[in-house]
């Protein structure tokens, strides 16, 4: 019953979201339905991918979508733009989308008349049984899911590191630092304390409370990621949450990004080597403690290259303008 | 019907962000499609085979898997959740480049725009 109402809400706030006119209420409907949708994953006994979606689908990505938004503004009024009216011709809009709209529900009719045959494939769990029976003592962790990312198909791992890399070197790429100083009567993106705003007052001490709490958290789930919900990527994406909360209230620039840049890339050296050392050394089972120590040392490897990644992206994206 | 109920939601849920991608003209309207996209195929991997009174694939000090929902899915899905905040972070770096160069947020006018700087030259 409780599954089918949130599974109703993500119906209503995705219809929302793609049908909002205006793109800030539509980033907050999708940051909204991001969150109900964590919600059903805990309700589908996925206490991993819930974590993982609410930090990064939910709150990362939709700051990285405001803070695009409020710099596509401000680049609207640097290269002064005219303001484009909205347009007023409904009917048009209306026969411009119908194909597509027509499209999409033939393609929900065709795919929900498909789907109950191979749905009946799903039954034979063989691979399931396989990693639940064994998990345990092969690989030595509490969490299944973290036994399977970091043992059973680590290359999945690997590959997911280096995408983000690869997105990190995109990003970076493509923006530069801005030669020229903004005028300095345009709003700049988030600036609270400079121009005239009073939040610093209460924001910033509430900050220097909350920051030690959020790292523990993070390092927390970084540590116990083995063994109980969570692990590398989510303990990271919290890391680095941090540095996004620092950048809302104190807005100076005084990270040291290329050295951030190079550690995310040593890390990501040392996420590929450790794997390949123990099966090279060692190519016998390992130990109990060994076992353990190697989860805890992926997570905290992953849960710190991902800190980096996700930092680098951010600041890159909102002190940096486009190339 | 109803033993499928989560896997046809999130095959709708597929739809309605396919729709977005087809109907939608601004560039910022198709990356939030992009993502309702993605987290239909999230929930689609989490919910197969879900029905079933279940538990989560956490042992803890229990020594006994019996009950426990299909993991591998779970990790799938964590990776694909790590690699969507990755295609957003690049997506919209560089819609803001093409926004610098064209000034628009309408995938129409800038092609037009493109177009007719190709013929120019």
């Amino acid at each position: 019953m409780v599954e089918t109402f949130f599974l109703m809400l993500l119906l209503v706030t995705a219809f929302l979201t793609i049908q909002q006119r205006r793109l800030r209420t539509s980033v907050i409907f999708m940051a909204v339905f991001s969150l109900l949708s964590s919600v059903v994953f805990l309700l589908y006994q996925a206490p991993d991918v819930a974590m993982a979606e609410i930090v990064i689908g939910s709150t990362l990505s939709t700051v990285l979508y405001l803070v695009a938004l409020s710099k596509q503004e401000r680049l609207s009024q640097v290269m002064h733009l005219p303001k484009i009216p909205r347009p007023q011709m409904r009917i048009q809009v209306i026969l411009q989308r119908l194909p597509a709209a027509i499209l999409t529900v033939l393609a929900a009719v065709l795919l929900i008349w498909l789907y109950p045959p191979a749905a009946d494939l799903a039954g034979q769990d063989i691979a399931a049984d396989w990693y639940r029976s064994r998990f345990q003592s092969d690989t030595g962790a509490g969490n299944a899911v973290a036994a399977i990312y970091l043992n059973y198909r680590v290359y999945d791992t690997l590959f997911e590191t280096l995408t983000l890399l690869i997105s990190v070197l995109g990003v970076v790429h493509l923006s530069r630092y801005a030669e020229e100083p903004l005028p300095a009567s345009l709003p700049v993106p988030g600036r609270m304390t400079r121009n005239g705003h009073d939040d610093g007052q209460i924001i910033t001490p509430l900050l220097r409370l909350l920051l030690p709490l959020v790292m523990l958290t993070g390092f927390y789930i970084m540590f116990y990621g083995h063994l109980s919900p969570g692990g590398g990527f989510q303990g990271g994406a919290i890391l680095s949450s941090v540095l996004f909360l620092r950048y809302l209230t104190v807005q100076e620039n005084d990270l040291r990004l290329a050295l951030m840049q190079k550690l995310e890339k040593i890390l990501f050296l040392l996420i590929i080597l450790v794997p390949a050392l123990i099966v090279f050394i060692t190519p016998f089972d390992l130990s109990g403690w060994m076992k353990s120590l190697y989860l805890i040392t992926m997570n905290l490897l992953i849960g710190v290259k991902v800190c980096f990644g996700l930092s680098v992206i951010f600041i890159r994206f909102v002190f940096h303008e486009s190339r | 019907m109803t033993e499928y109920l989560s896997e046809l939601i999130s095959l709708l849920l597929f739809c309605i962000g396919l729709y977005g991608l087809a109907a939608r003209r601004n560039i910022i309207k198709s990356i939030i499609s992009l993502g309702v996209l993605e987290l239909a195929v999230i929930l689609f991997f989490l919910s197969i085979g879900g029905d079933a009174p279940q538990r989560p694939p956490i042992a803890g000090t229990v020594a006994e898997s019996a009950g426990m929902v299909d993991p591998l899915p779970q990790a799938l899905m964590i990776t694909a959740i790590v690699i969507g905040i990755s295609v957003t972070a690049v997506t919209l770096t560089l819609f803001i480049t093409m926004y610098h160069n064209y000034g628009t947020t309408n995938w129409d006018k800038a092609s037009a725009l493109n177009r007719g700087e190709r013929h120019h030259d």
